[in-house]
């Protein structure tokens, strides 16, 4: 039951990269980026207290909250449907994306037993999915607002796999610092090219 | 009891913090953090040793150590040079922001940047300083691309490269701890090595992951982009030291001193054949950077033969040279607002703005190292340790240094250039420099001149920014 929570989660996770990765709907990002911080929630090692996983959770879904009342404060929403029909460009990202957990999938169980032996493998998985899907996004897309969400979900993926080598709640703290005013950096690129685009 | 932490840390950041409350008010701001800096940085350079301060028959008892989560922040007498050093940056650099109309978040934020670099250098272990570092460029983010005006993509590449950068130096960071109980672990060292040279060419802004800093210094303010690599420099360099002088594997690297030498170098002279091609006087900040950055390098990598001294030698010039440079920059672009920035633009200027212009030059000057200037002593000190270095490398230094001089020359041509309208420079409007420009721009001018004259004065207040340092000069 345990082991299926997780391959749930690791999957739930790694499809919500790839979401964020291939489209470009603000709404569908945000969501997807709620479900990433989730998933590490249920996969996070765990610590002798489950307080360092919740605060991680809460600080995750502090930061898409400053995201989508951000973008619902400034009426940037737009109701747009959201289309089954993908571009050339999201069909490029999939298929890369893809290309990089397929990676993932056959270079753990060397990078478990050769660097990270003290990782699990599905933290070992999500994180460095994470990391990878993250990094790709920010090699493929240039607006601030994506490269934004790109950069929280690089680094949520680093987060995990640093939670599983070591652990200090200075080092915590920090992290936690950086997510949020990542979030409030992407709220203000929002704002702020709104506010250029008026004027 | 009081404590060094809660001086040259807390407090800044608290001062920020109702800084950031009052930012509106602008001459409120600049005197809070004028007398805020100016006090931090005196009283950092006259600490006594013993961290106790004397007042008649009353004793001020400092403690150098601050414990938090389970980790400590420390001060020690040590690091008061450096922490003085950065603070009398936000002092003078405050003391014109305003005027040149940087952001109105400058006040507060170079106060509170100023007192994250402190943390990032005083936090135990120092490694977790690579999460600061990345705070820090968040941090920068208003200054950097104030409201007004679209995100730029320098702004965004920074803090992605910044982002890339941390997770290295902590997963170097791990695996240290386990290098530390296996010392023969030589996977483990390489690994660690790689990742952490990776990380500081990336916080260096090495070439080639240059990019984001000539597309930064485009975009943004140059006085805002000055303060900040001016801070991001002393105190990157000196935290590159620090690790060296830490871990004794990564200092007994065969070849690492010839890397560090010959990445200066590559750094010096493609900066400078940058610099010569450059047609934007915004972007010449930021290769200024790059070749200042090689300099300190080639000055680390010479640390046997005592080439650290630079570091302390360099602090006050490069901080005029910066200062000064940009200050002529960001006031020609302020009072003149048909100039596009392009050096072509900049013909004739020397005519309606001599003193803005012969601070132009004379910056570019000092750090090209021309003597009786600031950098000159320092510049001289590096290159005399060259010879015995045995690469040959004065011949590339001399192609570094044409490539800095005929951009020199080619600013020095536009300025003095008559109009394109063949006016005759008598019949030219006269200096249209305010009063408050000249006394800057003559102070700058003359602290430069001093430095470059007696470098004794200067070297001798900044000398205590080596001193954490002892074991680097050894080689175990």
């Amino acid at each position: 039951m345990s082991n299926l929570i997780l391959t749930t989660a690791v999957i739930l996770g790694l499809i919500a990269g790839h979401i964020n990765l291939i489209r470009r709907k603000w709404l569908l990002n945000v969501f997807g980026l709620a479900i990433q911080y989730l998933c590490i929630f249920i996969i996070f090692p765990k610590t002798e207290s489950f307080i360092p996983a919740i605060i991680k959770l809460i600080v995750g879904l502090m930061a898409t909250l400053i995201i989508y009342l951000t973008i619902l404060g400034t009426g940037a929403v737009k109701h747009e449907r959201i289309s089954l029909k993908l571009s050339a460009g999201e069909v490029f990202r999939g298929l890369s994306g893809l290309f990089l957990v397929l990676l993932i999938l056959i270079a753990t169980p060397w990078l478990q037993s050769e660097v990270f032996p003290q990782s699990s493998r599905p933290a070992l998985i999500l994180s460095m999915g994470l990391m990878l899907l993250g990094l790709l996004q920010l090699g493929s897309k240039a607006e601030p607002f994506y490269i934004i969400i790109g950069l929280l979900t690089f680094l949520s993926g680093f987060e995990l796999l640093y939670s599983s080598l070591e652990f200090s709640n200075l080092l915590e703290a920090l992290f936690a610092m950086v997510n949020l005013l990542l979030s409030i950096a992407g709220a203000y690129f929002i704002v702020k090219d709104l506010e250029t685009e008026a004027s | 009891m009081m404590n060094t932490v809660i001086v040259w840390i807390v407090i800044p950041i608290a001062i920020s913090l109702l800084l950031m409350l009052i930012q509106r008010f602008v001459k409120i701001s600049t005197t809070i953090v004028l007398i805020s800096s100016g006090f931090l940085a005196a009283l950092a350079f006259l600490m006594p040793e013993d961290l106790i301060i004397r007042l008649g028959a009353r004793h001020f008892i400092f403690a150098d150590v601050f414990p938090i989560f389970g980790r400590v922040i420390s001060i020690t007498k040590a690091n008061l040079t450096l922490v003085a050093g950065l603070y009398l940056a936000v002092f003078i650099w405050n003391t014109a922001a305003r005027s040149l109309k940087t952001s109105q978040w400058f006040n507060a934020l170079s106060m509170l940047i100023a007192a994250m670099w402190v943390l990032a250098l005083a936090v135990q272990p120092f490694l977790y300083a690579a999460v600061i570092i990345l705070l820090i460029a968040i941090l920068s983010i208003p200054l950097l691309s104030p409201r007004g005006s679209k995100a730029g993509p320098g702004v965004v590449r920074y803090i992605t490269f910044q982002t890339i950068a941390m997770p290295m130096v902590l997963l170097s960071a791990w695996m240290l701890s386990d290098i530390e109980t296996a010392p023969s672990a030589s996977a483990l060292i390489l690994r660690a090595a790689i990742l952490v040279l990776l990380s500081f060419a990336i916080w260096f802004a090495l070439i080639p992951v240059h990019t984001w800093l000539p597309m930064v210094a485009q975009e943004s303010h140059p006085w805002t982009v000055s303060f900040l690599l001016v801070l991001m420099q002393s105190s990157l360099t000196i935290f590159f030291v620090y690790f060296l002088e830490e871990y004794a594997w990564l200092r007994n690297l065969s070849e690492l001193w010839t890397i560090l030498r010959w990445a200066g170098m590559v750094m010096i002279v493609s900066s400078s054949v940058l610099l010569s091609f450059q047609n934007r006087m915004r972007r010449v900040l930021a290769y200024i950077y790059l070749w200042e950055m090689g300099y300190a390098l080639l000055s680390i990598g010479l640390a046997q033969q005592g080439g650290l001294h630079y570091l302390q030698i360099n602090f006050l010039p490069r901080l005029l040279g910066m200062a000064g440079f940009s200050y002529s920059l960001s006031m020609l672009e302020q009072s003149e607002p048909d100039f596009d920035g392009k050096i072509r633009s900049l013909t004739g200027f020397y005519h309606s703005y001599p003193t803005l212009s012969i601070v132009l030059v004379m910056s570019l000057l000092s750090f090209a190292g021309l003597p009786i200037l600031a950098s000159f002593p320092a510049k001289h000190y590096i290159m005399n340790l060259l010879p015995w270095s045995g690469y040959a490398m004065e011949t590339w230094l001399s192609i570094g240094f044409a490539g800095l001089l005929i951009i020199i020359f080619r600013i020095i041509q536009q300025l003095i250039s008559p109009l394109p309208n063949n006016a005759p420079v008598i019949s030219l409007k006269t200096s249209r420099e305010t009063a408050r420009v000249f006394v800057f721009s003559s102070i700058i001018l003359l602290l430069m001149l001093i430095a470059g004259l007696f470098p004794g004065l200067f070297s001798e207040l900044f000398k205590g920014i080596l001193a954490p340092f002892e074991r680097i000069f050894i080689l175990s």
